[in-house]
């Protein structure tokens, strides 16, 4: 076979590359998430509304394609919604949100799109029930109206979730002090 | 200015053929894609019309089989006709599928292709948005109404009975291979029914111009569905045997389909589906009810797309009259007028106080309305009080 003008053989073969730092940020982005969402549904009754109409034992996971990263909950007695982390496979889970790639899930993660945008724009695919898959999006969206700034909010919802602004202070600081760091 | 969305995709691969004895074409369709033993799928209403008889007629002379025809798919497709209609594609050696009907039968004929290539009757493993990754089967569809596009989509909703739930699959391996638009087919419905699709197919044309993911082929498909609709709906609800007209509609329902396939529906299409769950009101007459009221929803959002829709519903004459700030409340105007017009003609409702839904059912209806897969993609986040709004509004 031919060397090219830097020397290196032609119509070689080129293995996929890493994009490690990305990788990095999505996971710790969807611990974060995952963290607050358990936290997020211990206080605000929206959610909690929403994970009462959610069969006892039903598992939600996030996964970006092809590999990972990915994160689930599951829900358990007492109406409580429990991160469950990489511990749950896909094959376990009744509902699966996957990114196409990884690029999809940074502009996510990044507040860049919101998920009707990223679903609208063909980023997502779901595995499961698409009504389930509704009252998972609405609870993202509480869940992330705690965690980003107002004007950050406002750019990546259709809608901002209405909340009291002293009580979104006050959860956000339990979920952001407490909820993530500690799983409380 | 045309507004390029920053991303969006457009997908249509499907091969529409439109016209005077385009049904004659289908054994030399079936023959490119490598067909040779097509099962045909319909159902009572189509072959008591008699129109399974254009489809036998338009095999004579040629070397191509029907290995068997199927006529009683139900209204609403289920997973138990799907499997049976999957063991007669096996038994009688099928290598292809022709589906002639409305969207009942196209669903059926999809999920029976699931089956088929998946060899699994448990299609519970592939509910969702993109998870069916084979190639299919040669699917062909003959719309005998002119409402649902589904000969153009990569949807189908298959309900399974003993589990009480509808499943919803979405790929684009479901796209049929070929639809075939001929004006016979659709000649003998009746005025209301044809009144109901054609709102149908009109909400998909309006929700797809004004939805989150429209684009510049999505729209181009609308608005020339949008002026089809227009200038032929009166016609074919009074004078159903109007060949030219028909055709016309069966167009509009298929550029309508390919439309709302790419940039999706909205608020009308969440709370219809709503309605026709809890009450059971036929999906194009719970389109036509909803519509107007749709739209209003939407108005602050994106008045501008609905403004421009008043130049394919109205003409051009009205339009360049109509001062640009007044085009989105004349849009919606001018659809209020259609249906009244409709309500004489055809006694389509046009509240949900006409079409008998009692007020009691409203908290039943908004619940399922904001769990509906299309409220994701109306321009307007839709919650339970909204819902709740809109029929109030949609009442009387």
């Amino acid at each position: 076979m031919g060397k090219n003008w830097m020397g290196k053989e032609k119509y070689r073969e080129i293995r996929p590359g890493r994009k490690p730092f990305k990788a990095l940020y999505i996971k710790i982005a969807l611990f974060a998430l995952g963290r607050a969402m358990q936290s997020a549904s211990n206080l605000d009754k929206n959610i909690k509304k929403e994970v009462e109409t959610w069969p006892e034992g039903f598992t939600a996971m996030f996964k970006v394609l092809p590999r990972g990263p990915y994160i689930s909950w599951m829900k358990e007695k007492g109406n409580t919604l429990v991160y469950k982390g990489e511990s749950i496979t896909e094959d376990e889970a009744d509902l699966v949100i996957y990114f196409k790639n990884m690029e999809n899930a940074f502009l996510v993660f990044s507040a860049q799109a919101g998920t009707a945008q990223a679903f609208a724009e063909h980023r997502m695919s779901l595995k499961g029930d698409l009504a389930q898959a509704m009252s998972l999006t609405r609870c993202l969206n509480i869940v992330q109206t705690y965690l980003y700034p107002d004007i950050i909010a406002k750019m990546v919802f259709k809608r901002v979730p209405h909340i009291p602004l002293p009580k979104k202070l006050f959860y956000r600081l339990i979920i952001i002090v407490l909820g993530i760091p500690l799983g409380m | 200015m045309l507004l390029l969305p920053s991303y969006y995709e457009f997908h249509n691969p499907v091969r529409i053929i439109s016209g005077k004895k385009a049904l004659d074409n289908l054994p030399s369709e079936l023959e490119s894609l490598g067909a040779k033993r097509p099962l045909v799928i319909t159902d009572k209403g189509v072959s008591n019309a008699g129109l399974i008889k254009f489809i036998i007629d338009a095999f004579k002379e040629s070397e191509m089989t029907i290995a068997a025809i199927f006529d009683e798919v139900p209204p609403d497709s289920s997973i138990k006709v799907v499997n049976t209609l999957a063991g007669i594609f096996t038994a009688n050696r099928c290598d292809s599928i022709v589906a002639v009907g409305g969207g009942s039968v196209i669903d059926t004929a999809k999920g029976v292709n699931i089956v088929v290539t998946e060899k699994s009757d448990d299609l519970m493993k592939f509910i969702g948005a993109e998870m069916l990754k084979k190639p299919m089967k040669p699917l062909i569809v003959i719309p005998t109404t002119s409402g649902t596009g589904s000969e153009v989509t990569c949807v189908a909703v298959i309900s399974d009975t003993d589990r009480d739930v509808k499943m919803a699959f979405s790929s684009n391996h479901l796209m049929p291979k070929v639809a075939v638009l001929d004006p016979r087919m659709t000649l003998t419905l009746p005025p209301h029914i044809t009144a109901a699709t054609a709102m149908d197919a009109m909400t998909h044309a309006v929700e797809s111009y004004i939805g989150l993911q429209k684009n510049p082929f999505s729209d181009i498909h609308a608005m020339a569905a949008i002026r089809m609709i227009a200038e032929n709906i009166i016609t074919v609800v009074k004078d159903g045997k109007n060949e030219q007209a028909r055709l016309a509609m069966a167009n509009a329902s298929c550029a309508a389909g390919a439309a709302f396939s790419n940039s999706m529906v909205g608020v009308v299409h969440s709370m219809g589906h709503a309605l026709g769950g809890v009450c059971h009101i036929p999906h194009g007459v719970a389109m036509s009810i909803f519509l107007p009221y749709g739209l209003e929803y939407n108005m602050h959002k994106v008045g501008d797309a609905i403004g421009e829709i008043l130049l394919p519903l109205a003409g051009s004459e009205i339009y360049a009259a109509t001062p640009v700030a007044e085009r989105p409340e004349k849009t919606v105007a001018v659809i209020r007028e259609l249906r009244d017009e409709l309500y004489n003609q055809a006694k389509l409702p046009r509240t949900l106080k006409e079409a008998n839904v009692s007020p009691d059912k409203f908290e039943k209806i908004a619940q399922m309305a904001i769990n509906d897969g299309s409220a994701i993609f109306n321009p307007e986040e839709l919650e339970y009080e909204d819902a709740i709004g809109v029929l109030k509004k949609a009442y009387e």
